[in-house]
């Protein structure tokens, strides 16, 4: 009996189990299938309840599931909210999109990771190739949360920074120059992630509570004093689209009309597209002439964010003259050509103070301290500390002179050197109004001409090559050598043929000549001729710019027989080594006629004047032209008697009529 | 209106002028290229034109006392080359007026020539400074310049070779325009050619 109730439950187990294994998946896929919207889901996950259950009530919503292994929940969270899942990336999709084995709630206790690849594939190859992955193994979710992610335009420096802070917090980056400095102005990936395109970002901040914070669009509007929807507009008060340097001080002063006295432009160097593999080249990451070069990769993008009326902002284009007012950044490539460089200067010679040291066989190299030029300039310090400039500005050297780039001052072009000034003088060419002919002074002068009264000047001759197209090019070593067919030649004694250190009008108008005489050669190199450029410059530059303020506008300083620059005429001579050397070159080149052509445009008002020197100089040439005198008295007196009879015969010929009449 | 012929120039004078004018003339184009030794070059080289411009120069010279002897002893020098003082003050404007204005309206020459008077005032006064004053003076520098070392001490009065040499220069500049006026003026006869017929056959053609 008890064998026989033992068979049937046995039997009963069996049915019950084989009903299981057939009716079971024939019940599940009988279910209806009906899709599941978000709000069924944040039925549970859309309130921060959730937070607060015990494990054990969490279990029992839940289908529980057995021996499969925990995901890493990362920063998600088991509570969604729904407005910050609407305004993210991921808003417009469905829980489900994303968490595809969940077909039914309650769903299983534990999830499938999310493939985070489907929609973003090119970025988790990226991921799972870096190092990042292999020595963490962390999913996507270990960094972003896909239920606040916002687009990465739309985050902050501090939000990007504290994305990675959450794992690297403290760490030390002792080996760094200036760390508080990067700290301040970039985020980790720009150069923890070399290949991420990277952009320069700028806003318009105000202190409040001692911190720096974006300035709103009611203060702003408030301060510009608009009800434009769209600041930009009337911040763009020249209308090309970009923010100019001069629209800058506008806004800035404008903020301070408002009443809001601490306020600024803040720069940051933020990453445009990331790129995932982090660490790929984590050699490299302290190459600091990744970002350390002229071409630095953040240059590329300049914007700047106005806040909108929404809350949120827009970015638009920064004009590229912005660049010049940033702050030198040191440069290794430039160093090394810079005049500094050449004269054997080290980072410590000027950098007293930078602490180097070794860790763990590596050098180490800890903030720099003061930096002290006057140390090897202290005349040009004494002379600056003096001037206007530096007593109004309060602007020190390396404010207009990069120390890491600086090349001799003669190697500048007059471009180059206006440049120091431009960075801040940006309004140069308006402020010059009073100016007569203001255009032609700028081509051919630089600042200091007339804002360094002091300074040493003078006026350099340089060859230059005019092109098919009408257009002057600069003519170095090379190209001089190759007009004159040869590959090695001293050009300054080509030119200066009698040796005497000087450069005669002769002289130079002769190696002209020649130069154009090689036709062939010329129109090897597109140039239709070889001309003389000149440009007057400071030789020795005083940096006590503005002590004489009100004699700038003092025409006659230039336009003088006493005029500085005459003391010295130069004729700029290029090296084989890709240097240049000066010779003095005869001052008659500049009102002579000698046909030295490219100068036609190069005149000082008042320079062609007859001078005491100049008719006792003709009187010098009267006499030794000496008896040759009678050639051309003789030459006049024949020219005498044949004009005579030239013009008579022609009025003899006019008039015939007249006397053929009489004598009829 | 008839016609007549005058006789202007007697035969010693004709055989003077021409004589005088090849001279000249030669000594003209040798002179050009003593003067620019080594860029023009007229005759074969530097010596052949020295001896001919020596030789024209003596020859010149010769002629000068043919011509000075015929006029002083025809008693016609004073009366023939000497300006007076109308000729300064009344003939030599209104010959300048006839050469340059009242030539081209047609108007007769103020001044018809005769055997005594053969010269207007114009005429007068250029020959008169030519043949009286510039052609003795430069017969002198030239004979000065042709034996250096003999005249030295007369040249060294005047400032030495380079000054008598200047004047030697700049008159031949003056001979050369005189010759290229005078021949022009010389067309300026009654016909085209009218003074050249006189000065070869010796009788002018007249209106009257």
């Amino acid at each position: 009996m008890r064998e026989r109730s033992e068979s049937r439950t046995k039997v009963a187990k069996f049915v019950i189990f084989v009903c299981f294994l057939v009716i079971a998946p024939l019940i599940y896929h009988l279910t209806p299938v009906y899709a599941l919207s978000n709000q069924d889901c944040y039925s549970c996950h859309g309130s921060k309840d959730i937070l607060q259950m015990s494990k054990a009530d969490l279990r029992q919503m839940v289908i529980p599931v057995r021996g499969v292994k925990k995901v890493s929940p990362g920063v998600t969270s088991l509570y969604v909210d729904p407005t910050k899942y609407k305004a993210s990336v991921h808003g417009s999709l469905g829980c489900t999109d994303c968490h595809t084995d969940i077909t039914q709630v309650p769903h299983k206790q534990y999830l499938a990771p999310v493939d985070c690849s489907m929609c973003h594939p090119d970025v988790a190859a990226q991921y799972k190739k870096s190092r990042h992955f292999k020595i963490s193994n962390e999913p996507c979710w270990a960094c972003h949360d896909p239920h606040t992610e916002v687009p990465i335009k739309q985050l902050s420096q501090n939000q990007r920074i504290s994305i990675c802070l959450r794992c690297h917090a403290g760490t030390p980056h002792d080996w760094l120059p200036q760390p508080q400095t990067h700290f301040k102005y970039l985020e980790c990936t720009v150069c923890h992630s070399p290949k991420a395109t990277k952009g320069m970002f700028l806003h318009f901040y105000v202190v409040k509570d001692g911190k720096r914070v974006p300035v709103t669009y009611s203060e702003l509007a408030k301060a510009l004093d608009t009800k434009n929807p769209n600041l930009f507009e009337v911040i763009d008060a020249n209308r090309n689209g970009k923010l100019d340097p001069r629209e800058i001080r506008v806004v800035l002063d404008d903020l301070k009309g408002a009443g809001i006295s601490y306020c600024g432009l803040q720069e940051e160097i933020l990453v445009t597209k990331p790129y995932h593999n982090f660490t790929d080249q984590v050699k490299n990451i302290k190459d600091c002439a990744m970002c350390h070069t002229s071409v630095s990769p953040f240059y590329k993008t300049i914007q700047v964010e106005i806040p909108e009326k929404n809350g949120g902002y827009k970015l638009y284009p920064v004009n590229r003259q912005y660049l010049a007012k940033m702050p030198p950044i040191p440069n290794q490539h430039a160093y090394l050509n810079s005049v500094h460089a050449k004269n054997g200067v080290t980072c410590l010679n000027c950098h007293s103070e930078f602490k180097v040291f070794k860790k763990g066989g590596k050098i180490v190299v800890k903030s720099p301290g003061v930096v002290v030029c006057a140390n090897c300039h202290p005349g040009v310090m004494e002379q600056y500390k003096k001037s206007l400039h530096y007593r109004v500005s309060k602007k020190i050297c390396y404010n207009c002179h990069d120390p890491h780039a600086v090349v001799p001052f003669d190697q500048l072009t007059a471009a180059q050197r206006r440049a120091i000034c431009e960075k801040c003088h940006t309004d140069a060419l308006e402020k010059h109004s009073w100016l007569p002919q203001a255009d032609v002074h700028f081509k051919y002068l630089e600042c200091t001409m007339c804002h360094s009264p002091g300074a040493k000047k003078g006026i350099v001759y340089f060859f230059q090559g005019v092109t098919l197209n009408g257009k002057t090019v600069y003519l170095g070593y090379q190209e001089l050598a190759k007009i004159l067919g040869k590959s090695k030649v001293d050009i300054s004694k080509y030119i200066e043929k009698n040796s005497n250190g000087k450069v005669s009008a002769f002289e130079l108008a002769s190696f002209l000549k020649e130069l154009n005489s090689h036709r062939s050669k010329l129109a090897e190199m597109d140039l239709k001729a070889v001309c003389m450029g000149v440009r007057l410059v400071v030789l020795k530059p005083v940096h006590n710019f503005t002590d004489k303020g009100l004699k700038a506008k003092d025409c006659t300083i230039c336009h003088s027989a006493n005029a500085p620059f005459y003391s010295k005429v130069l004729l700029e001579i290029p090296e084989a080594n890709g240097g240049i050397q000066t010779l003095p070159l005869d001052r008659t080149v500049l009102t002579g006629a000698h046909g030295i052509v490219g100068t036609s445009d190069f005149y000082l008002l008042g320079e062609h004047r007859l001078t005491k020197q100049d008719l006792e100089q003709l009187w010098y040439t009267i006499k030794s032209i000496g008896y040759r005198w009678l050639d051309i008295l003789g030459i006049l007196i024949l020219l005498g008697g044949f004009a005579f009879a030239g013009l008579h015969t022609f009025f003899r010929i006019l008039t015939i009529g007249n006397r053929s009449k009489h004598i009829k | 209106m008839s016609e007549h012929k005058i006789y202007l120039h007697p035969v010693p004078v004709r055989i003077w002028h021409w004589i005088h004018a090849l001279g000249i003339v030669l000594l003209v184009l040798t002179g050009i290229q003593l003067h620019f030794p080594g860029v023009i070059k007229l005759f074969c080289c530097f010596k052949t034109a020295v001896a001919v411009h020596n030789f024209c120069g003596f020859m010149v010279l010769a002629d000068y006392i043919l011509w000075l002897a015929f006029y002083v002893f025809t008693g016609k020098l004073i009366k023939i080359y000497v300006p007076t003082k109308k000729d300064i003050t009344e003939g030599l404007p209104q010959q300048a007026a006839f050469y340059l204005y009242k030539y081209f309206k047609g108007e007769p020459p103020p001044f018809e020539p005769t055997p005594d008077a053969k010269f207007n005032s114009l005429q007068k006064i250029a020959y008169f400074f030519i043949m009286l004053v510039l052609v003795p003076i430069q017969i002198a520098t030239g004979v000065m310049l042709y034996d250096i070392k003999q005249f030295k001490p007369i040249m060294d009065a005047f400032g030495g070779v380079q000054v008598i040499d200047a004047i030697h220069l700049i008159l031949a500049y003056c001979f050369a325009a005189f010759l290229m006026v005078h021949v022009y003026l010389c067309t300026l006869g009654h016909t085209f050619w009218a003074h050249f017929k006189a000065m070869i056959l010796g009788y002018e053609e007249a209106h009257h």
